[in-house]
């Protein structure tokens, strides 16, 4: 009897285990079958999304038209095979076949992508051609000086050696002539060799060379002047993350009462300015920047 | 031998329901540990997330699935302590990595001035080196000159709270470059009792 | 055959480690992508598509910073490139190297336009981010 009811309790209890694995495997079972569903609605707004791009990148956009009125029948050509594929992948869409739909959307776009740059916009082309000839031009003028500026403070003949002034000045001038007669590709690339001409030379005079920018001022007003300037920064940034939650309520009256303390100093300092007396305002300036950098380390600034 | 079972099965449920409230209490630290020492700081395998995991990335679109995980490309990359935890420069000089410095040329070698600019600073913090080398490795002279830094000494204002902002260094130190949160990497020149006309150190 | 126990302590595994996931996905992700990550999304939600990410590190591997903010005339600044598809085609920006012979064509929409939708314009992770909120528009 103990035997037969230890046996049916077995079966029952080996039932429920059953039964609980069975629900555990459901539930799994059906949170991996939503995702694929997520998925398919995905690909549905992707293809659309594709398939309106195409229709106007080949019927309405400013590349097609060039295209249409160029006179290159080659071009011509790819551009109706690429309405062509337009027209394809719809049908496929419409159809629910998003796989064909897309390969057809890929050809129409690389063969857009190939045909459309033969067909620049000239006047885009040519404003940009200019002004990256003036840019250049400036930026050789800019370093020619400097170059001249640092032979004249080293003092040491070979400086002038690294810059050949006479190729320089020819490159220059046939880059100039060529941008007068509208050769704009030659200008730019005879400026671009005077660049790296000039660029070398500026890195060979001051190569291993050490600068050092010392933090003196011409004047006290000058120093003044400058640490006004810090401070405004200071008040700039943490004025920007005010905005942001501090860490605590107790940082958060800290940060307040530290920019507070700010506030007074700076008209501490302009009172002293006014007297005249510009040393005991530069310090005091220095403190209340000091105030502001701890506030800012508080409200999760780091340096 | 059943009051064992319950008592399984008890500290098993409690055990559970405890672990998921620690988790969606601490949902901003990454261990369960509301002790754990850092714990807000994240541990090496939590950072480089993939793009499916970043939250940037939308996880449910088919694009974040096919892109390439950080890590992998960056396992082989020297390390460094903040931004992509990538020592860029250091890839560069190791030629782990070999980036063009013309769009079609693949050979073709940038204009390196090996200048190094000294700016003392106020206060008690080291002068800041600033070394053109490691910069004109990578840039040109006109991303900076004149638009950013006027190329002239005394002629640029530049704070702590400035680079923060985003201005002057902080064009790319904070943003793609390293962040500014190592000190030594900038400031890296003790000052000297006295200072002379040029210091001899780099 | 597994004892009563030992079915208990396995489930017991299963049904935390369930718990587990649901968690994972239920919970909101704080967003940690990779440095130097931009978000672009100028044109995109009006569009209709994610906004793009533009990943730095993996361009900083092939590329110096000069051939794209010198040489192609990208601006240091997140949004502040007016960048659209007919440019991209026509070769400008993104377009001067992914025209299928550098890299990969413009028919791979999904590779760049793989932002989470409505994901304002942002260099993600920077330290303007992280201090404070961004100004309403384009964000440093």
């Amino acid at each position: 009897m103990e035997k037969k009811n230890g046996k049916n309790i077995a079966r029952k209890r080996n039932f429920r285990v059953s039964i609980a694995w069975a629900l555990l495997l459901t539930v799994t079972l059906l949170s991996g079958w939503s995702v694929p569903a997520l998925a398919e609605s995905d690909k549905a707004t992707s293809i659309y999304n594709k398939v309106k791009f195409l229709d106007w990148l080949v019927h309405s956009s400013p590349a097609a038209k060039r295209i249409e009125v160029s006179g290159d029948e080659e071009a011509k050509q790819q551009l109706m095979r690429a309405k062509d594929m337009w027209e394809q992948a719809v049908e496929h869409s419409e159809k629910e076949e998003y796989e064909l739909a897309e390969v057809h959307i890929d050809t129409g776009l690389k063969l857009m992508t190939k045909v459309s740059r033969k067909f620049k916009d000239q006047e885009k082309e040519r404003h940009a051609r200019i002004e990256l000839y003036k840019q250049v031009k400036g930026h050789v003028e800019m370093f020619v000086t400097a170059f001249d500026r640092i032979a004249e403070e080293e003092g040491k003949d070979h400086i002038h050696t690294m810059l050949d002034r006479d190729e320089l000045d020819s490159l220059m001038s046939s880059a100039q002539s060529n941008f007068d007669d509208g050769d704009l590709v030659m200008a730019n690339h005879l400026m671009r060799q005077a660049a790296d001409m000039v660029d070398s030379a500026l890195s060979d005079a001051r190569h291993e060379d050490v600068l050092l920018h010392e933090l003196s001022f011409e004047s006290l007003q000058e120093e003044y002047q400058y640490e006004i300037d810090r401070n405004d920064s200071y008040v700039k940034l943490i004025d920007l993350m005010q905005e942001k939650t501090v860490p605590s309520q107790a940082s958060a009256s800290y940060v307040a009462r530290l920019i507070e303390q700010n506030a007074e100093l700076r008209k501490e300092a302009d009172a002293l300015a006014e007297k005249g007396d510009y040393e005991k305002s530069i310090k005091v300036l220095e403190k209340g920047t000091d105030k502001l950098s701890r506030a800012l380390r508080v409200s999760g600034a780091q340096f | 031998m059943t009051i064992l079972r319950n008592l399984i099965t008890s500290t098993g449920a409690v055990v559970i329901v405890f672990m998921l409230a620690l988790l969606l209490v601490n949902k901003e630290s990454h261990s369960a540990d509301p002790n754990q020492f850092n714990r807000l700081l994240a541990p090496p395998s939590k950072r480089n997330p993939p793009p499916t995991l970043d939250g940037i990335h939308d996880a449910d679109g088919p694009g974040a699935a096919m892109l390439q995980t950080p890590k992998s490309a960056f396992d082989i990359l020297p390390k460094s302590k903040s931004g992509n935890y990538v020592d860029w420069v250091k890839a560069l000089d190791e030629k782990k990595i070999a980036p063009r410095y013309d769009r079609n040329d693949v050979d073709a070698q940038p204009i390196v001035m090996d200048l190094n600019i000294v700016r003392e600073v106020k206060g008690s913090m080291p002068n800041v080196v600033y070394p053109h080398k490691q910069h004109t490795e990578w840039l040109d002279c006109s991303n900076c000159h004149p638009a950013i830094f006027i190329p002239q000494k005394g002629a640029n204002n530049i704070s702590m709270a400035s680079i923060l902002l985003g201005e002057a260094c902080g064009v790319c130190h904070g943003k793609v470059a390293f962040p500014v949160s190592e000190c030594r990497r900038c400031h890296s020149q003790p000052k000297k009792k006295s200072t002379g006309a040029k210091a001899a150190a780099k | 055959m597994r004892t009563y126990d030992e079915n208990v302590v396995l489930a017991i595994v299963l049904l935390f480690c369930m718990m587990l996931v649901a968690v994972d996905l239920l919970t909101a992700r704080d967003a940690h992508a990779e440095y130097g990550d931009v978000v672009i999304n100028n044109y995109s939600d009006d569009a209709g598509m994610r906004p793009v990410v533009f990943p730095h590190w993996f361009h900083r591997v092939r590329f110096r910073c000069k051939v794209c903010h010198a040489d192609l005339g990208f601006k240091f600044e997140a949004g502040g490139n007016e960048i659209n598809m007919l440019k991209i085609i026509d070769g400008e920006y993104c377009g001067a190297c992914h025209d299928g012979d550098i890299a990969w064509s413009v028919e791979n929409c999904d590779l760049c336009h793989s932002g989470s939708p409505g994901t304002p314009t942002q260099v993600h992770e920077s330290t303007l981010q992280k201090l404070a909120k961004p100004a309403a528009g384009k964000a440093e």
